[in-house]
């Protein structure tokens, strides 16, 4: 089969919450029965193949397992395959490092208004990976375990003064306390780790009447 | 951002922003220079961490020197931008080097057959490659050297 | 912290005169054949000022150097007398704006840059002897210090850290605001 100009773009690791998945795109339209081959190995390794990546017609290929160990970096390639006619250069990514590259989700939080407090409840999001008992881990977990610091923040918007601040906390259980009764905030939540900031959970909340009086 | 390393009874100190800052605007294209994705100097195996306590000083000793005498010269052609990145992290290494040498009058580094070995490893492999690719591998492997003293 | 390197400028009337700077660290004299680095920001212009901090990024002694040109035409280099370490910077106070939102004690800081940590001290207004501190980094937003108790005032003041050079800034004005409702006595 006489190789061909690459028919491969953008080879690259999107990964979010440590769930890596490699994808590459198609130079113009692919021609009929073009087929692609996955390769995979951690820096400094040999090429292994991706077994349920091969003669694949799709353009993505799962290697979260392949590449679990997060302080490890890994390379991808990929080539394809035209029957009866070519096979392409192999196009490889980047360097990819899962504790550096992946993208954290938006956390999932649970709240309570009161008459003069908001209890915010932030459950981090899940990893594909788990623990030694098959526990499933979350992205704190595994930024413990490499020793990562992490912070909840939030920023919360009163619409009554108009005034916005930040408020960083350590666990992901806070209390808001004394605020305006029967009034709405509105803001985000935040898990900052190191230097890189999750994406945020938008909430908007209104505090309870004060049926007191 | 510094990180603090306790050998013996003195300490270094490590400006880990300046210098993942410096690399991190390098890093893409460095690591993209480097075409021997199966050829590692800094194995995971052989890390500082890893190192027995009492090698670890001498150890990290030799990789400084490694870097400021083998590695950053022969990296500093490229763009302004990328000869100016490379003073960054060099300068920093010098910083610390400087360090570490005033800790050996008061510790004394001492250098055993785990901490040469593990170099000697090091050299022998970033010997086999010519020197500019060689030169090009070990700076593109400077995270792996950060997280190294981050974990020590 | 801020370093910029500043010179006296060169006049030759009718022409347009130019600079270019360069520097040196401690690593391009020992172990780089003494060589120097331009700084691309500061080559060709025409003002007699060059930040220089994103070069003098370590805590070691650096040389610096500018000259003129004036076409193809170009003067000797003008070098520092004494090398440059950035340990001798000196930090100012950081700008601080205190405010209250009903019971919250609310603090604004001027963004300075990762190097720096904010120290930030606040205590209730006549108990100077029971103060909080809180550590924040790097921070462009209002931050939540912490609750007050309704009508009672608090005081606040600041001092930046930075922790590459282990130095730290005198400490801002004191800022004090009440919160809302009324001191229960």
């Amino acid at each position: 089969l006489a190789e061909r100009s690459p028919l491969i773009q953008q080879p690259i690791f999107s990964s979010t919450n440590f769930e890596n998945i490699f994808t590459w795109k198609s130079w113009g339209e692919p021609l009929p029965g073009t087929v692609y081959d996955v390769q995979y190995k951690k820096y400094g390794d040999a090429w292994q193949n991706k077994s349920e990546c091969q003669n694949i017609t799709r353009r993505s290929c799962n290697l979260t397992l392949e590449t679990e160990n997060f302080t490890e970096c890994y390379y991808a390639r990929v080539r394809a395959t035209v029957p009866n006619c070519c096979v392409s250069e192999w196009a490889e990514s980047s360097r990819f490092y899962p504790r550096e590259n992946t993208i954290i989700g938006s956390p999932d939080v649970k709240y309570t208004p009161s008459v003069n407090s908001i209890k915010f409840y932030v459950q981090p999001p899940a990893t594909p990976l788990r623990d030694k008992d098959n526990q499933i881990l979350t992205v704190v977990d595994i930024f413990s375990q490499i020793g990562t610091t992490f912070e909840y923040e939030l920023t919360i918007h009163c619409q009554k003064t108009k005034q916005e601040w930040v408020k960083v906390n350590n666990n992901n259980e806070f209390e808001i306390s004394d605020l305006y009764p029967n009034t709405e905030y509105n803001g985000t939540i935040h898990i900052r780790y190191s230097d890189k900031i999750s994406k945020p959970y938008v909430f908007r909340a209104k505090t309870l009447s004060d049926t007191t009086w | 951002s510094l990180k603090q390393l306790h050998f013996g009874h003195c300490m270094v100190s490590v400006d880990m922003y300046e210098m993942r800052k410096g690399f991190g605007d390098i890093k893409e294209m460095t690591q993209s220079q480097d075409q021997h994705t199966s050829i590692r100097l800094l194995h995971g195996s052989h890390s500082l961490q890893n190192t027995k306590s009492e090698d670890r000083c001498c150890f990290f000793h030799y990789l400084l020197k490694f870097y400021l005498v083998n590695v950053f010269n022969q990296c500093t052609e490229g763009n302004n931008f990328h000869q100016r990145r490379v003073s960054r992290i060099a300068n920093n290494f010098l910083s610390i080097k400087k360090e570490l040498t005033l800790c050996d009058t008061v510790t004394t580094c001492s250098c055993g057959k785990e901490a040469n070995q593990r170099y000697e490893q090091i050299l022998n492999q970033f010997q086999r490659m010519d020197s500019h690719s060689a030169a090009v591998k070990a700076l593109g492997e400077l995270d792996i050297l950060l997280d190294w003293i981050d974990k020590t | 912290m801020k370093h910029f390197l500043v010179w006296s400028p060169v006049t030759v009337p009718g022409a347009a005169v130019k600079y270019s700077v360069e520097f040196q660290g401690e690593y391009e004299r020992d172990y780089a054949n003494d060589s120097w680095i331009p700084i691309g920001e500061c080559t060709g212009i025409s003002v007699t000022q060059c930040d220089i901090t994103e070069d003098i990024s370590a805590t070691v002694p650096y040389d610096l150097r500018v000259r003129a040109g004036v076409g193809t035409q170009a003067s000797h280099w003008a070098t520092l007398s004494s090398f440059f370490n950035r340990v001798t910077t000196s930090l100012i106070p950081p700008m601080l704006t205190v405010t209250a939102d009903g019971y919250h004690l609310l603090v604004e800081l001027e963004r300075l840059g990762p190097a720096f940590e904010f120290w930030i001290y606040y205590w209730k207004k006549g108990q100077g002897h029971k103060v909080y501190r809180k550590v924040v980094k790097d921070s462009s937003t209002t931050l939540h210090m912490d609750t007050m108790e309704a009508g009672t005032e608090y005081c606040v003041k600041a001092q930046t850290y930075v922790e590459a050079i282990n130095r730290s800034s005198n400490f801002s004005q004191v800022q004090c605001v009440r919160a809302e409702g009324k001191a229960i006595l």
